[in-house]
């Protein structure tokens, strides 16, 4: 199998959503090419086009991809969310498939956002952790992805094993809400993150266009990335249906 | 399984502490931590009794005959939550009292507004794991995976406990027109209502 | 209350490790998925020499 394609004939696979992923087009050329060229277009736009921001300094830059990975973080997690009460309902394992893969994705991105939080809070903070309550939340977010991927690594490999893991898809989305507003008010006294949006810091449109440049990157990496970590999951599949065949 | 669960906390008591006194910790950074230890006490026996609860009544097929026998599964739910409930409550009493005596004297003080935190926090703590505990007994390793699937989602439970403790502590009464309060007991019908609703799903075969 | 201007280092850090990240989980995606296809050959060349019947579609 190609790098970024497959050899459709020479996989005898009757899943079709695993052969649509395999020879698709938008999989295979479109997502990955689309997805580098916005990323650099963003990367130009956000070193050699944006502006310094004047209070906040250089390391401000991180904004444009810090904040688009949260949002793509939560966009993943609404997948799961979707895809278990859908899979709990139907019992189709194509939903569970899903669900397995936006949570990988959602995790992907948790770590991006979490690692970049805490090398721009050491540049501001000369601290790199400071239970600040959005990167606090995302410390949760990040456990509770972790804890549904232990789910997954431990099951045994019966029937049960996808509700489970639906359950606790369920579970995890909809604590995320409470947890961040749980977190703001216990430390609503150390409110230190960079209300760059809310307090009108983007006067200069520029930084608007930035972060609508770097958003679609991410959103169409994440895209490209989800399609490919749900092939894998489907191949899974298929390797374990052949399998039992034999 | 009361004994074990019971020990465990106890000795979790002990062991904070002995750390803490060796530490060299003040009576007034006490009455700040002693809450928090109280909480960790709990959260860490609480799984220890929620695993062994859940062994108990698995064995020999016990649970899969109770919901085989055509019960609604709301019913079996609420009654093992409930047990569930009626333990933690009593372990958290019994190691408060200890954490009193070996401490933090100050604490026994507070045992009845602190009996009443412990109870609206394992509605909630107990409804949820009484849910993933029955996730985790299907699983290998369920004694790593329990707790690794329920703290990360009791982190609101806890936050709330611990606030209401410590305001327990400084203001001397228990707050029930407070932020914290309301947030304890809608956490509670809310993780109670949602935990019923999902316990059919995961013993369905 | 913010740091100086001048905190190019922590951007690079910081735009390093987040492209790292994504390579890395890019680059083991795709090393996971070439070692699975062709595992997948290898069972279908057994099952057909076999004489096993073909997996149902899902």
């Amino acid at each position: 199998m190609r790098l970024f394609g497959g050899q459709g004939t020479s996989v005898m696979n009757h899943n079709k959503l695993l052969s649509v992923l395999i020879e698709s087009r938008l999989v295979n050329i479109v997502l990955p090419g689309l997805s580098t060229i916005v990323v650099f277009a963003a990367l130009y736009f956000v070193f050699l086009i944006a502006p310094n921001e004047s209070t906040l300094g250089a390391v401000q830059r991180v904004f444009y991809f810090h904040v688009p990975s949260a949002i793509v973080s939560y966009l993943m997690l609404g997948v799961v969310l979707l895809s278990s009460i859908s899979y709990l309902y139907t019992r189709k394992s194509v939903w569970d498939h899903i669900a397995k893969s936006a949570a990988s994705i959602a995790f992907l991105f948790c770590c991006c956002v979490l690692v970049t939080g805490m090398i721009w809070g050491y540049s501001s903070w000369n601290r790199i952790w400071n239970w600040e309550p959005r990167l606090t939340s995302f410390l949760i977010l990040w456990l509770v992805l972790l804890s549904y991927s232990v789910l997954r690594q431990y099951a045994v490999d019966d029937s049960r094993q996808a509700a489970f893991a639906a359950v606790l898809g369920i579970l995890a989305a909809l604590n995320v809400p409470v947890v961040i507003f749980s977190i703001k008010l216990w430390q609503d006294a150390y409110q230190l993150h960079p209300e760059v949006v809310a307090q009108n810091g983007l006067r200069d449109p520029l930084f608007g266009y930035g972060l609508i440049v770097a958003g679609l990157a991410i959103l169409l990496l994440a895209v490209w990335l989800f399609l490919l970590k749900l092939r894998t999951v489907l191949l899974q599949e298929e390797i374990r249906s052949v399998s039992r065949r034999i | 399984m009361i004994t074990s669960s019971l020990g465990f906390a106890l000795l979790l008591v002990v062991v904070a502490s002995i750390s803490l006194r060796a530490s060299g910790f003040g009576e007034e950074e006490l009455r700040t931590i002693a809450c928090g230890i109280s909480w960790v006490v709990y959260c860490f026996a609480g799984v220890v009794a929620l695993n062994l609860n859940f062994v108990e009544e698995s064995q020999d097929g016990a649970l899969s005959a109770v919901m085989a026998s055509g019960v609604e599964p709301v019913y079996p739910f609420v009654s093992k939550a409930f047990v569930n409930l009626v333990l933690l409550v009593g372990i958290h009493l019994l190691s408060n009292l200890a954490l009193g005596v070996l401490l933090y004297e100050p604490m026994l003080y507070g045992l009845g507004s602190m009996l009443i935190i412990s109870v609206l926090a394992s509605v909630s703590f107990c409804s949820l794991g009484t849910l993933l505990s029955a996730i985790a007994g299907a699983t290998k390793g369920r004694e790593i995976v329990l707790p690794l699937i329920l703290f990360p989602l009791s982190v609101p439970i806890l936050l709330a406990s611990v606030s209401l403790s410590r305001e327990v502590f400084e203001g001397g009464a228990l707050a029930t027109d407070g932020f914290w309060f309301s947030l304890e007991v809608g956490l509670g019908i809310i993780s109670l209502a949602l935990s019923s609703v999902l316990f059919e799903f995961v013993t369905r075969e | 209350m913010w740091s100086s201007v001048d905190s190019y280092p922590e951007l690079f850090c910081a735009y390093a490790s987040l492209w790292g990240i994504v390579a890395v989980y890019l680059w083991s995606l795709s090393a996971e998925q070439r070692k699975l296809a062709k595992r997948l050959v290898e069972l279908e060349s057994e099952l057909t020499l076999s004489g096993g019947h073909a997996p149902l579609s899902d």
